[in-house]
């Protein structure tokens, strides 16, 4: 499928019958997208980026043929877009974190010359070290408040470990042996929940349990 | 893997799982926008927007219409508007117009216009004028 073809498919889609709700799902979707690099990192979007218009500037690009949908590899629009969305998200977060920087200088204060073996290796240095400890620890917190807020609800508690297995609806309720519609609700509640732990209470925690 | 990676790895699964579990993408459109409210967005604002992206973006035959004749019209109004000018400024106007023309491809029988200029009387030169700024215009947005 060449760019031309990809952008007729991609506006004939989104102005068909189910197009707004395609368009806000994506929006709805780039909203949990950065709420989870948001746990990782403990910061919201990082550039004042909002998911809508990352969202939006994702669909533009499909529009305009900057970016390519290939329908014979991802035959729904939706999941094509909801991965472009999750890379831009990434991306972003990915330049705000603190790059290292190697001078270029080829010569050594004794004179020696500088060769490719001086270059660091590959291998994670102790900041990388820390940063991935740190998110790691991150993560965690955001997991335990959400554990805490489900304590003492079975059915929310039951949805949530079947979360560590599976995030389709419908292996969920057979996991937890709920009925479908039962787990709609539940999913929204979790959602709900999942919401009010924001990546600023998530470092706040974070920092409290370092200083204790 | 020893079990702190182990737990890394079960708390990222599990953290992954419940974004995309929170994004199913089943739910009706009411639910959708309830949803979104409680995520603090508003929704009708949303749609507003996406339907100007599409007429932008992904115009139908209907709006691509609209907009190009609109664009003509800004054109021979911005062209009436500077119609109080000289025979001459209008002549060298005229010659700007056929040489950006030409530099954009098209086949403007020059040497015509030229031998016309002599006889044409000032409202033909300016209604030369508007019709070349015209296709200028479209040779523009079209190249």
């Amino acid at each position: 499928m060449n760019t031309v073809e990809s952008q007729k498919r991609a506006a004939e889609l989104l102005r068909g019958p189910d197009g707004e709700r395609l368009y806000l799902l994506l929006v709805n979707y780039s909203s949990k997208v950065a709420r989870r690099y948001g746990w990782r990192t403990g910061k919201i979007l990082p550039q004042g980026m909002a998911p809508d218009a990352i969202a939006t500037d994702v669909m533009i690009k499909v529009l305009q043929g900057d970016r390519i949908w290939d329908e014979r590899k991802e035959p729904s629009l939706l999941n094509a877009l909801k991965g472009m969305v999750r890379s831009d998200i990434g991306h972003l977060y990915g330049e705000s974190e603190t790059q290292r920087v190697e001078s270029i200088v080829k010569i050594w204060p004794d004179g020696r010359e500088r060769t490719a073996d001086d270059f660091a290796s590959p291998d994670p240095n102790p900041e990388d070290i820390t940063i991935r400890a740190e998110r790691a620890q991150l993560e965690m917190i955001a997991l335990d408040l959400i554990r805490s807020e489900v304590e003492g609800k079975p059915e929310l508690e039951s949805v949530f470990l079947a979360l560590y297995e599976s995030s389709d609806l419908g292996e969920v309720a057979r996991n937890c042996g709920l009925p479908i519609e039962r787990i709609y609700s539940l999913r929204r509640e979790l959602d709900r929940i999942a919401e009010r732990i924001t990546p600023a209470r998530v470092a706040r925690v974070l920092k409290e349990r370092k200083i204790s | 893997m020893n079990s702190d990676d182990k737990r890394e790895l079960e708390t990222t699964r599990f953290l992954e799982n419940l974004t995309e579990f929170s994004a199913n993408d089943n739910r009706p459109m009411e639910e959708l926008t309830e949803d979104l409210r409680a995520d603090g967005m508003n929704p009708e604002r949303l749609l507003t927007g996406f339907r100007k992206l599409l007429t932008r973006y992904a115009p139908t035959w209907r709006e691509q219409a609209t907009r190009e004749r609109l664009l003509i019209r800004e054109a021979v109004d911005k062209a009436q508007a500077i119609t109080h000018r000289s025979r001459s400024e209008t002549e060298t106007q005229i010659q700007a117009s056929i040489e950006s023309m030409r530099r954009l491809g098209a086949q403007v029988e020059a040497g015509a216009y030229y031998r016309k200029f002599q006889e044409a009387r000032d409202e033909d030169l300016e209604s030369l004028l508007v019709d070349l700024t015209i296709q200028l215009d479209f040779l523009s947005r079209n190249r």
